[in-house]
């Protein structure tokens, strides 16, 4: 990968996390392709089936993947429609979990580029932090991984598909009302 | 509101009332089975409409996000966990399914436009009721007192209003009598 599609994708990302932590979310909005998917699978992590000690007992019950499939119940799942109805209903005044708005601030890192499945397409992994604090002392971590496929069209890099893996398997947050 | 007493109730429309989310798929589901579960159920099906309910103490059920079920964990005084689930008619065709699905995530889950805001709802009720001054006061659940009656057709206790206080107030007796009492067990 050349160095200098990896600033290119790095600023991308690092600008991408601006906007949201300024709550440009129309701006964002135009950063996502029209066919995007957007989803963060749910955690399980269940004693019978997520431990190593299990398997000797009985393999068959082994499960490596605590995280839900595509398909399956999800934390979000979004299209490109229902991204932009959520930006919108934050502007109707009637967005109470978001009134008077979080303050955000995304920390992007370990960002790792692969080949894609398209020449204009590009894998990227991501780490991110995001620290959400609200009203008076409401403190929230969201901490997890991006799996990116950023794709460029018509001279401008664009997130195509996202999935966003939380490292907490109950949500401790009491919800997800910001954007990854 | 339906309540048959132990705290159990849910919140009903009227019959020609739409209860479903506002999908296409779902809606047309639901006008296609609708003969069917007539048939099945009987027709006592058609005196109640169901939106969001519970079963005592702790299981809940709504209709009008997509179809989910959730549990009420207490944690203590200052939190619940919630594990909820989406549940699906299993003969169903998968873009009804799907349409299900993406309705309870996108309106009713720890995302869902609808209960992100339960969440802060919730947190603030907590965070008002530890005050002081709040903490010298009676919880006042009086709403709806005296538009009450029992419905022969449905054996159960109905309020005029969809919402109100009428089912707190058979659910927290019940609820300090299970607590409190050893003539149960």
């Amino acid at each position: 990968m050349r160095d200098e599609t990896i600033r290119e994708i790095e600023q991308f990302l690092y600008r991408e996390a601006r906007l949201l932590d300024d709550r440009k979310f129309h701006e964002w909005l135009e950063l996502l392709t029209d066919d995007i998917r957007y989803w963060m699978p749910v955690r399980s992590n269940r004693y019978p089936v997520n431990s190593k000690a299990i398997s000797i007992l009985d393999g068959s019950r082994y499960e490596e993947n605590e995280l839900s499939k595509e398909g399956e119940l999800a934390i979000m799942d979004e299209d490109k429609d229902s991204l932009t109805r959520r930006v919108d209903r934050l502007d109707t005044g009637m967005a109470w979990a978001e009134d008077p708005p979080s303050r955000t601030r995304h920390m992007v890192s370990n960002v790792l580029l692969e080949p894609g499945d398209k020449d204009s397409e590009l894998k990227v992994y991501s780490n991110f932090i995001m620290y959400r604090t609200r009203a008076e002392t409401e403190v929230d971590f969201y901490v997890g991984a991006r799996e990116d496929v950023i794709r460029k069209e018509d001279g401008q890099w664009k997130v195509a598909y996202r999935k966003i893996i939380l490292d907490q398997t109950v949500l401790l947050a009491k919800n997800v009302s910001n954007f990854f | 509101m339906i309540y048959p007493g132990n705290g159990h109730c849910f919140v009903g429309l009227g019959p020609e009332e739409i209860g479903d989310p506002p999908v296409a798929e779902i809606l047309d589901y639901e006008k296609e089975i609708k003969a069917e579960y007539r048939e099945r159920l009987g027709p006592r099906v058609d005196l109640v409409n169901p939106l969001a309910g519970t079963i005592f103490p702790n299981f809940s059920l709504l209709r009008a996000a997509g179809r989910t079920f959730r549990v009420w964990h207490p944690k203590g005084p200052d939190a619940v966990e919630i594990w909820s689930w989406n549940f699906v008619d299993k003969a169903a065709a998968p873009q009804v399914k799907e349409a299900f699905r993406l309705a309870a995530i996108r309106g009713f889950s720890p995302s869902g436009t609808f209960e992100q805001d339960d969440m802060d709802n919730w947190q603030g009720c907590s965070q008002a009721g530890r005050g002081t001054v709040s903490r010298r006061q009676k919880l006042n659940i009086q709403m709806g007192i005296g538009h009450e009656g029992f419905d022969e057709r449905l054996n159960a206790w109905t309020s005029e209003a969809r919402l109100s206080e009428s089912n707190h107030r058979e659910y927290y007796p019940r609820w300090a009598q299970l607590m409190a009492g050893t003539e149960w067990a």
